[in-house]
C-alpha cells in the first residue's frame, strides 16, 4: 500500500507544465566533462552532456535534475523555472559510494558487511603486470601471491593462507561467470577487481568459494564521447642479482682437497700440465636480458542504452633464461543494449597463446656447474649436442643448463573462449530476473621434442634418438544460471533478495601420442616417427547443479543484515554425500549515521561494525571421479603384462585388476568462518581504513591419506583432516590534495596463522619439512647443526652420557672440518631421531605500501611488498655447498687447516655426511622490496586535445629495482605446495625490469 | 510479508525443478575406467587378475631387482661401495637410516609384494565366492592354483626378508601378523594348495605359468627353511627339525616321480635368454628385453650386478662379489686340471687368459682406461653372455628361480641331515659336479655328516653362487646365528662385523609400516 501510494506522489508531480533546461557541467578545474549523465529525479527524461560538457533536457519547472559520472560525487539542482543550468562536479573522493559487484549482484562499498577487499585498480594497474594474479600483489589485505618472471606464468595466490590439503587457489568470477583459472587474461581488459575473503561474502558461491572467490569484471562502454584507449609497454627483464661463483682455477684447488680428504685419487690429477683449463661463467651462459612488448587498444563507445566495448592486446615476452618466451593474443568484446525493461548482452574474449616452454632447472645447474666444464664440448664423447658436463676428470652429474632448454622443444599453443550471454527482465518494478549463459572452452596443443642431446654425466643408456611427444588437451565448461532478484525500499527498509539455480557441466579431453626417432630430419610429425611408443587419453567430466538465494536488510542505512545460502550438488560425490549446504549470515552497524553521533560527523565521515559466520564448501582437491571403484588396465610403469611362451615367441598378455579401494562416503569439505571488522572515514575522508579478525575452521578435508602398504593399496580419499587459520587484516591511508599536489599513502598488513587441528595420519614428512598434527603446516624439520669440528679433541669431546652411564662419541667418524650436529634424542648416533622443528615457511606477516603523488601532470608511485619471520630451505645453495664436487659460491671457503671455519665444512668427495639436510641450509626468508617505482606524465588536455588525444601519458617504472633481505638466493619471493612450502628448489626468480610506457586516450 | 517469502519459495521449486531428478543428473561413470562392479563375470577376466599379479614379478622390489640386491649383498657373497649409500647399507645390516619413505630398497619389495598379494586375493576371492559357478572345474582349479602359487611365492620372499608380515590372505581384511616362522607356513600352505590343483605342464606358448613341480619345489625349499628354524641356537627344539626334513625329502621324491627334469647339458643355458623355461627349470621369472607398448618388461639386475665402466656400457656395479669367491672356486679343478667352468661364467676378475669380449672391449683393454680397482664383478645374468650390448634396466634374460640342480643339492642336504642315505645324497652332488667337468666324489670319503656337509657347502656355493640362495643357506645352516658363525664370515665379508646375532637377520621394515599398520613394530637392532 505504502509503495502504490508513493507512485502515486510522484504521477503527480511529474504532472507540472515542461521546461527546456540547457547548461554545462565542468570539474573543478573547468574542464568540461563529457557523457556525464542528467536525469530528472523521480521520472524518465535523461540525457547525457556532448563532446563541450553540454546538455539539454526537458523537464517540470518544479523538478530536480541529477547529475552523475564516474568518479565524481553527484549532483543535484531544482530547475525552479530556471532554463539555464551550469553545474560543476566535484570530485569523488569518498569511496563510500562506489559500486562493488558481489557474487550474482552488486552493492555499495559502505553498506558491505562480510569482508570483501576491492582492489584499487588505479593503483594495481601502475604495475606493468602480464597476468592478473600479479596485479594483487600486496594490493588488498589477506591476499598472499608469489610472482615469478617466467614467460606465461601465473602467479600463485592464496586467500587467507592455505586452507586445504591439496594446492587449490582461490575461484575466479570473470563478469558474473565461474571459470577454471584466468591464466592468460589479458590484465589491460579489467575494470575492477574483488576479493571475497569470508564465508559471508563468498558463501553465495557455496562449493569452490572456501579458499576465497575473486571476482573480475571487464571495462564496458560508457555513455557518452566514444573513446580509444592505447597502451604501449617495453619492458626489460634482467637477472635481479649475480651470485657470484667460483672460478677454474679456485674450483680446481677444493676440488683437489675433496679427494684428499676422501682418500681417493684425484681424477683431475690425469691432466697435463700446461693444459689450458675451461673459465666458463654458466650464470652468463644461462641467463639473458629479457624483453616483454605489450601493446593493447580498446574502444568504448556507448549510448543510453546500448554499450560496447572492443579491445585488442598483443603481448611477447622473452625471458630471463635463454630459450623460453611467451606471446598472447586478446580480443574483448562487450556488449549491452537495453529496451524498456529488457537488457541483453554478452562478455566475450578470445586468447590464442603460444610459448615456448621452460625446461627446470637453469637457475640450479648455473650455480652448480663447475667452471672448468665448457658450454660445448667438442670431445663429448656420446657426439649428441656437444654439450659440456661431468667427465672423467671432473666426475660431477649437473646437467648443462644451456643444453636444457635446447635439448628440448617445447612448444604449447593454446586457443581459449569465455564468454556469456546474459538476458535481464525488469518485472513488477522490484524484481529483476537474469538469465545467463556461459561458455569457457580452452583447447591446447604441445608439441615436446626431445632432441635426445646428452646433458650430463652417465645419463645411461637411452632408447632413442630423438623423442616426439604431441599433446591434444581440451576443457570446455558451460554455466547456465537463472537469477531473480528483489529489491525495494519500503520507508527506512531497504530489503534486496536474491535465489537462483545454477548448472555446470566441464568436460576434459586428453591424448597424447609420442614416438621415437624422427625418419626425416628436421620434422617433428608423429606421422614420421621410426618408432611408435606411447598413447593415452582421457575424457572426464564433472557435474554441478545449485540453488543460491541471498537476503540483503538495512534500516536507514544504519543496521544492516545479510543472509546467504547455496546447496551445491556435485557429480565427483556418491549419491548419498552429494549435496553440501552452506549458509551464513552477516551483520553490520553503521554507527556514524546515528543521531548520537551526529557531533563527530565532522571528523568522522564512515564508520561501521561488521560482523559474519558461514560454512563454505571445497571439493576441488578430489578427483572426477574418486568415489567409484574401477579396475585398473594399465599397471604401474612395468605394466600389467604377463609374459609367457618361449625366447623371441613371448606372448604379453595384458592384465588388469582393482589397485586401490574407494571411500563411497566421502563428502564436502567445509570451512567455518567468522569475521569481525570495522570500516572508517574520517577527517573529510581523507584518513580512511579498515580492520579485520577472522578464524577459520576447515573440516572434513578431502586428503588422500596413506595406506598401509600391506593392504596393496597406498592410499585412500578420506575426509578426515582440519585445519585452522585465523589472522588481522588491517588497512589505513592517507589521502590530500594541497592545491595542485595531491597524494595518497596507503599500507596493509595481513596475518595468517595456521595450525593442523587433524590429519588423520600422525605426521607427513618429505625430508626436509613435516606435518603433525599440533602444529602448523610444513614446518621444516630437521637435524641442527652446531659448527664445525675445529680438531680431533672436539670431534672426541663431542659425547653423549647414556642410561647405563657409558660415554659415547657421537660422531667417531668425524675429522676435523666436519659438521657436528646436535645429538637431540641423546642417544649417542646422529639419525633420523636427530631431527627437530626448525622453523616453519609461513610469514608471520605480509605488508604492502602503496604511495602516489601527482602534480601538474607528473604522477609519481611507489610500492613496496614485505614478507616477514619466514624461512626459505635453500636447496640451491644447499647443493653448492655439498663441497663434494660441485661448484662453490665464491665468498665460501671451505674448512682447511690453514684457513678453518666455523662455518662451512671441509671438502670431502661424495660426502654424506656434511651436507645432510640440517638448519646449516635454512635461511632466514624476510624481505621488503620495492616491488614497483614509476614516474609519468600526463600531458595537459588543452594541449591535448588539439591533436583529438583525450589524455596521454608517458611513464617510465621499474620494478624489483631494490630488495632488502639476507637471504641468498636469487629471489626470496617463494610459496611451493602445501605439504612442502619454502623450498628453494631453482624457482624462477622475479626480474628486475624496466619498462616504458605510453598511454593515449582518443 | 508471510505471503512473499511462500510465493518466493514456490518460485525456486519450480525454478529448479525436483531436486532428485536434478541429482540424478549428476550421477557419472568414469568413462576411462572399467567398473569394479561388472569385473570378474568370465573367464578372461579372471585371468587378467591373475596376470596383473604375475606382472608384479617383474616389478623393481621383486624379482627385476631389489631380490637380487637383499639375497646377494647380505650374503658373504656381496658387497657394496656404490656411491648410493644406501647399497651399502644393506649389504652391512646398517639400515636404519633408510627405511623412511622413498627409500627404495625398504619400501619396494614389501610395497610390491604386497601389491601382488592383494591383486591375486581377489582372483582367490572371486573364485571361491562365484567363480566355479562361472567356468569348468579343471580351469577354475588352474586360475586358484596359480593364484595360491603366487601368494606363496610372496609369503616366501617377505619370510626369507622382513621375516613379519600379516597374513594378507583376503582382498578385503588385514590379516593378523606373522613372524618369520608363520611366513615359511604361510607360503607352505599357498604352495601345497597350488601343487594339489596345478598342472604338470603346460603348452610351450603358456611357458612361465607354475607347475606342479615348481609348487613342491617351493614347499621343499619352505620345510628346509622351516626345518633350519628348528635348529636356530636360542629355539631349542632342534629335534622338531626332523619332520620337517622328512617333508622335503617328500616334495622332492614326487618331483623325481613326475619324470619331467633333467639337468641341461650346457651349464650356461641357466642364465641367458637362449634356452629358456627349459628341462632344468622349476619355477622361472620370464621377462622380456626392451619396452612394449612403452611398458618395461626386462630385468634390471644386470645393471646393478656387473663391471662398472664409467662411459655406461657396463653395470653400475652397485653390489659387487667378494673376492673370497674367486679362492672358493680354485679350491678344486676339473677332471682335466682346469679351472671350474662355472667361475669363468659366474665372475669377472683380472684374469690374463680371460678373452672375452665385454661390450666391445676385452678386461684388459678396459682396464687400460678404467684402472679397476675390485678383484672381481659379477658377470652371471649380464649381458656378457647373451647379446653383449650395452647393460640396460631391461635384460630379456629369465630368472631361474628354482632349477633342479638346485633341487639336487636340497635333495643331498635333506638326505645328510636324515642321516639314513648318504650314498645316495653323494651321488645326488655328484650329478651336479658332472656336467660341470668335475670328479666325481667317491661316498667312502663322505661318511660323516660334517664331511658331507662341507663338500655340500662347497658345491652349493660354485653351483649357484649370485643366484640369489646363498643367503637362505646361511639362515638354515646357523652361520648367521652364533657369533662364532658370523665372526667365520666376517673374515670373508666384513659386512658381517656390523651384523648383530639374533636381530638382524630379519630386514629392516618400512617405517611407513610400523606407523600405518596397526601392531607391527620394528625388528631389535634398527
Amino acid at each position: 500500500m505504502v509503495v502504490f501510494l508513493l507512485s502515486v506522489t510522484g504521477w503527480c508531480v511529474s504532472a507540472q507544465s515542461p521546461t527546456a533546461v540547457t547548461g554545462t557541467v565542468t570539474d573543478d578545474s573547468g574542464e568540461p566533462l563529457i557523457g556525464v549523465s542528467v536525469k530528472l529525479k523521480d521520472g524518465d527524461a535523461a540525457t547525457v552532456t556532448n563532446l563541450d560538457g553540454q546538455y539539454k533536457i526537458t523537464v517540470p519547472s518544479n523538478g530536480t535534475i541529477v547529475y552523475s559520472y564516474v568518479g565524481y560525487e553527484n549532483a543535484e539542482k531544482a530547475v525552479a523555472g530556471q532554463t539555464v543550468i551550469d553545474v560543476v562536479l566535484h570530485e569523488n573522493v569518498q569511496q563510500l559510494d562506489q559500486v562493488v559487484v558481489i557474487g550474482y549482484g552488486t552493492q555499495k562499498k559502505a553498506d558491505l558487511t562480510g569482508s570483501v577487499a576491492v582492489v584499487d585498480m588505479d593503483q594495481a594497474r601502475k604495475q606493468p603486470a602480464t597476468d592478473i594474479a600479479s596485479m594483487l600483489q600486496g594490493q588488498v589485505t589477506g591476499v598472499s601471491v608469489a610472482t615469478s618472471s617466467q614467460p606465461g606464468a601465473m602467479a600463485s595466490i592464496r586467500v587467507r593462507g592455505v586452507g586445504s590439503f591439496s594446492s587449490v587457489g582461490p575461484l575466479y568470477v570473470l563478469d558474473g561467470m565461474i571459470v577454471n583459472d584466468v591464466n592468460n587474461l589479458n590484465p589491460n581488459e579489467i575494470e575492477n577487481m574483488q576479493v571475497l575473503k569470508d564465508a559471508s561474502a563468498a558463501a553465495i558461491y557455496g562449493a569452490r568459494g572456501a579458499n576465497g572467490v575473486i571476482l573480475i569484471t571487464t571495462k564496458k562502454g560508457k555513455s557518452g564521447k566514444p573513446s580509444l584507449d592505447v597502451a604501449v609497454n617495453i619492458s626489460v627483464a634482467q637477472m635481479p642479482k649475480k651470485i657470484k661463483m667460483m672460478g677454474g682455477r679456485e674450483f680446481m684447488y677444493y676440488n683437489e682437497q675433496a679427494y684428499l680428504n676422501s682418500g681417493s685419487p684425484w681424477p683431475a690429477s690425469g691432466i697435463e700440465a700446461g693444459t689450458v683449463m675451461h673459465d666458463t661463467d654458466w650464470q652468463d651462459a644461462t641467463y639473458q636480458n629479457g624483453l616483454t612488448q605489450d601493446y593493447n587498444l580498446m574502444y568504448t563507445q556507448g549510448s543510453e542504452n546500448v554499450h560496447m566495448a572492443l579491445g585488442v592486446g598483443y603481448m611477447n615476452q622473452d625471458g630471463m633464461v635463454k630459450g623460453p618466451e611467451y606471446e598472447r593474443y586478446t580480443v574483448r568484446f562487450n556488449n549491452d543494449a537495453t529496451y524498456r525493461a529488457l537488457t541483453v548482452g554478452e562478455n566475450f574474449t578470445y586468447q590464442h597463446t603460444s610459448s615456448q616452454n621452460y625446461i627446470a632447472s637453469p637457475f640450479w645447474d648455473a650455480l652448480t656447474t663447475p667452471a672448468v666444464i665448457p658450454v660445448y664440448d667438442p670431445d663429448e664423447p656420446s657426439g649428441k649436442g656437444g654439450f659440456g658436463y661431468g667427465n672423467a676428470n671432473f666426475p660431477t652429474y649437473i646437467s648443462n643448463p644451456v643444453g636444457l632448454q635446447q635439448r628440448y622443444d617445447n612448444r604449447s599453443v593454446n586457443d581459449r573462449i569465455i564468454g556469456n550471454i546474459f538476458a535481464e527482465l525488469n518485472l513488477f518494478k522490484y524484481f529483476r530476473y537474469r538469465f545467463n549463459v556461459g561458455l569457457d572452452s580452452w583447447w591446447g596443443r604441445t608439441k615436446e621434442f626431445d632432441k635426445g642431446y646428452t646433458l650430463r654425466m652417465a645419463s645411461g643408456e637411452q632408447r632413442y634418438d630423438n623423442k616426439l611427444v604431441d599433446i591434444r588437451d581440451s576443457r570446455s565448461s558451460l554455466i547456465i544460471e537463472n537469477t531473480l532478484t528483489y529489491s525495494q525500499n519500503i520507508g527506512k527498509n531497504n530489503i534486496t533478495a536474491l535465489v537462483g539455480y545454477t548448472m555446470e557441466d566441464v568436460n576434459w579431453h586428453y591424448l597424447s601420442a609420442e614416438g621415437y626417432n624422427q625418419q626425416v630430419d628436421g620434422l617433428t610429425a608423429i606421422d614420421l616417427v621410426g618408432t611408435q611408443n606411447n598413447m593415452h587419453g582421457s575424457r572426464q567430466e564433472r557435474r554441478m547443479t545449485s540453488y543460491l538465494g541471498r537476503v540483503d536488510y538495512n534500516f536507514d542505512s544504519r543496521y544492516y543484515a545479510q543472509f546467504n545460502f547455496r546447496s551445491d550438488g556435485c557429480s565427483k560425490f556418491g549419491k548419498n554425500k552429494r549435496r553440501g549446504f552452506f549458509p551464513s549470515m552477516s551483520l553490520g552497524w553503521r554507527l556514524s549515521e546515528e543521531a548520537f553521533m551526529a557531533d563527530t560527523r565532522s571528523w568522522l565521515n564512515h564508520l561501521k561494525i561488521r560482523g559474519s559466520w558461514g560454512k563454505i564448501g571445497d571439493m576441488q582437491a578430489l578427483g572426477n571421479y574418486s568415489y567409484l571403484s574401477s579396475i585398473n588396465h594399465s599397471g604401474p610403469y612395468e605394466g600389467f603384462n604377463a609374459i609367457f611362451g618361449p625366447n623371441g615367441n613371448e606372448t604379453l598378455h595384458q592384465g588388469a585388476t582393482q589397485t586401490t579401494r574407494v571411500n563411497p562416503d566421502l563428502g564436502w569439505e567445509t570451512k567455518t568462518t567468522t569475521n569481525v571488522g570495522f570500516d572508517f572515514e574520517m577527517l573529510n575522508s581523507r584518513l580512511y581504513g579498515s580492520f579485520d579478525w577472522y578464524n577459520a575452521v576447515s573440516s572434513d578435508l578431502l586428503y588422500n591419506i596413506k595406506t598401509s602398504w600391506a593392504t596393496g593399496t597406498a592410499n585412500l580419499w578420506t575426509n578426515y583432516g582440519k585445519m585452522q587459520n585465523r589472522g588481522v587484516e588491517i588497512m589505513v591511508g592517507w589521502r590530500d590534495k594541497v592545491g595542485e599536489f595531491s597524494y595518497s599513502v596507503s599500507a596493509n598488513l595481513s596475518t595468517v596463522r595456521n595450525k593442523v587441528i587433524r590429519l588423520g595420519e600422525s605426521f607427513y614428512e618429505d625430508g626436509i619439512s613435516r606435518t603433525e598434527e599440533g602444529r602448523s603446516i610444513a614446518d621444516f624439520y630437521m637435524r641442527r647443526a652446531d659448527g664445525i669440528f675445529q680438531s680431533m679433541d672436539e670431534v672426541y669431546a663431542h659425547t653423549t652420557t647414556l642410561e647405563d652411564g657409558t660415554v659415547k662419541i657421537i660422531q667417531p667418524n668425524a675429522e676435523p672440518g666436519d659438521v657436528r650436529y646436535v645429538d637431540l634424542n641423546g642417544d649417542g648416533t646422529i639419525d633420523d631421531n636427530d631431527r627437530d622443528w626448525v622453523g616453519s615457511p609461513l610469514p608471520k606477516f605480509e605488508a604492502g605500501l602503496n604511495f602516489t603523488a601527482e602534480w601538474r601532470g607528473i604522477d609519481f608511485n611507489m610500492f613496496w611488498t614485505s614478507r616477514y619471520g619466514n624461512k626459505i630451505y635453500n636447496n640451491v645453495y644447499k647443493s653448492t655447498l655439498n663441497f663434494t664436487v660441485d661448484n662453490i659460491p665464491a665468498d665460501v671457503h671451505p674448512w682447511t687447516w690453514d684457513n678453518p671455519s666455523d662455518e662451512y665444512p671441509r671438502m670431502y668427495a661424495n660426502s654424506t655426511s656434511n651436507n645432510l639436510a640440517s638448519d646449516r641450509i635454512l635461511e632466514d626468508g624476510s624481505f621488503l622490496r620495492l616491488k614497483n617505482l614509476q614516474l609519468g606524465y600526463s600531458l595537459p588536455q588543452h594541449i591535448s586535445r588539439k591533436f583529438f588525444v583525450e589524455r596521454l601519458r608517458v611513464y617510465v617504472s621499474a620494478q624489483n629495482l631494490w630488495t632488502i633481505t639476507k637471504y641468498k638466493g636469487y629471489d626470496p619471493d617463494i610459496v611451493g605446495g602445501v605439504f612442502s612450502q619454502g623450498i628453494d628448489g631453482g624457482h624462477f626468480p622475479n626480474a628486475r625490469q624496466y619498462s616504458a610506457g605510453l598511454q593515449i586516450t582518443f | 510479508m508471510k505471503k512473499t517469502i511462500i510465493s518466493l519459495l514456490t518460485g525456486l521449486m519450480l525454478l529448479g525443478g525436483s531436486t532428485s531428478c536434478t541429482d540424478d543428473w549428476l550421477t557419472l561413470s568414469d568413462p576411462n575406467l572399467e567398473s569394479s562392479d561388472t569385473f570378474w563375470q568370465t573367464e578372461e577376466q579372471f585371468q587378467q587378475g591373475l596376470y596383473a599379479g604375475y606382472a608384479t614379478l617383474r616389478r623393481p622390489g621383486v624379482f627385476s631387482r631389489w631380490f637380487h640386491i637383499l639375497m646377494i649383498l647380505r650374503s658373504d657373497e656381496g658387497w657394496s661401495n656404490s656411491p648410493n649409500a644406501e647399497f651399502q647399507a644393506v649389504a652391512n645390516f646398517r639400515m636404519t637410516g633408510y627405511a623412511y619413505e622413498g627409500n627404495e630398497s625398504v619400501n619396494l619389495p614389501w610395497q610390491e609384494t604386497s601389491q601382488m598379494i592383494y591383486y591375486v586375493n581377489q582372483v582367490v576371492d572371486n573364485m571361491n565366492d562365484h567363480g566355479y559357478d562361472i567356468m569348468d572345474k579343471e580351469t577354475a582349479d588352474g586360475i586358484l592354483g596359480q593364484a595360491y602359487f603366487l601368494r606363496g611365492i610372496a609369503f616366501w620372499y617377505m619370510a626369507g626378508t622382513y621375516g613379519t608380515f600379516p597374513r594378507q590372505v583376503s582382498s578385503v581384511y588385514d590379516g593378523e601378523i606373522l613372524d618369520q616362522e608363520g611366513l615359511w607356513k604361510q607360503a607352505l600352505e599357498d604352495f601345497e594348495a597350488a601343487s594339489k590343483v596345478l598342472p604338470t605342464t603346460w603348452p610351450a606358448s603358456e611357458a612361465g605359468r607354475p607347475t606342479r613341480g615348481g609348487a613342491l619345489g617351493m614347499m621343499a625349499r619352505c620345510n628346509m627353511q622351516l626345518a633350519g628354524i628348528c635348529k636356530r641356537p636360542w629355539e631349542n627344539r632342534g629335534g622338531e627339525a626332523t619332520q620337517y626334513w622328512t617333508a622335503a625329502k617328500q616334495n622332492m621324491d614326487e618331483i623325481f616321480k613326475l619324470n619331467l627334469y633333467d639337468l641341461v647339458p650346457n651349464w650356461l643355458d641357466n642364465f641367458t635368454d637362449t634356452n629358456e623355461n627349459n628341462k632344468e627349470s622349476l619355477v622361472e621369472i620370464n621377462f622380456k628385453n626392451g619396452l612394449v607398448d612403452g611398458k618395461e618388461v626386462g630385468m634390471q639386475r644386470p645393471k646393478f650386478l656387473g663391471l662398472y665402466i664409467s662411459s655406461g656400457e657396463g653395470a653400475w656395479d652397485d653390489g659387487s662379489a667378494r673376492s673370497w669367491l674367486l679362492d672358493e672356486f680354485d679350491k678344486e679343478r676339473d677332471k682335466d686340471g682346469n679351472m671350474d667352468m662355472r667361475k669363468r661364467y659366474t665372475l669377472t676378475w683380472n684374469d690374463p687368459t680371460d678373452d672375452t669380449n665385454y661390450y666391445g672391449k676385452t678386461y684388459a683393454e678396459w682396464n687400460a682406461t678404467e684402472h679397476f680397482l675390485k678383484d672381481c664383478y659379477w658377470r652371471k645374468y649380464t649381458s656378457v653372455d647373451t647379446d653383449n650390448l650395452p647393460e640396460d634396466y631391461s635384460s630379456g634374460t629369465n630368472f631361474r628361480l628354482l632349477r633342479l640342480a638346485d633341487v639336487y643339492l636340497m635333495y643331498a642336504e635333506v638326505l645328510n641331515e636324515l642321516g639314513t642315505d648318504r650314498a645316495t645324497a653323494v651321488e645326488y652332488l655328484n650329478k651336479v659336479r658332472r656336467r660341470a667337468n668335475m670328479n666325481e666324489l667317491k661316498p667312502a670319503m663322505y661318511n660323516d655328516y660334517e664331511t658331507f656337509k662341507e663338500q655340500l657347502r662347497h658345491d652349493r656355493l660354485v653351483e649357484l653362487c649370485g643366484e640369489c640362495t646363498r643367503w637362505n643357506d646361511l639362515d638354515r645352516w646357523g652361520d648367521i646365528h652364533t657369533q662364532e658363525g658370523v665372526n667365520r664370515l666376517a673374515e670373508r665379508d666384513p659386512d658381517f662385523s656390523t651384523f648383530k646375532v639374533g636381530q638382524t637377520y630379519m630386514y629392516i621394515i618400512p617405517d611407513h609400516e610400523i606407523s600405518l599398520f596397526p601392531g607391527l613394530t620394528q625388528h631389535p637392532g634398527y
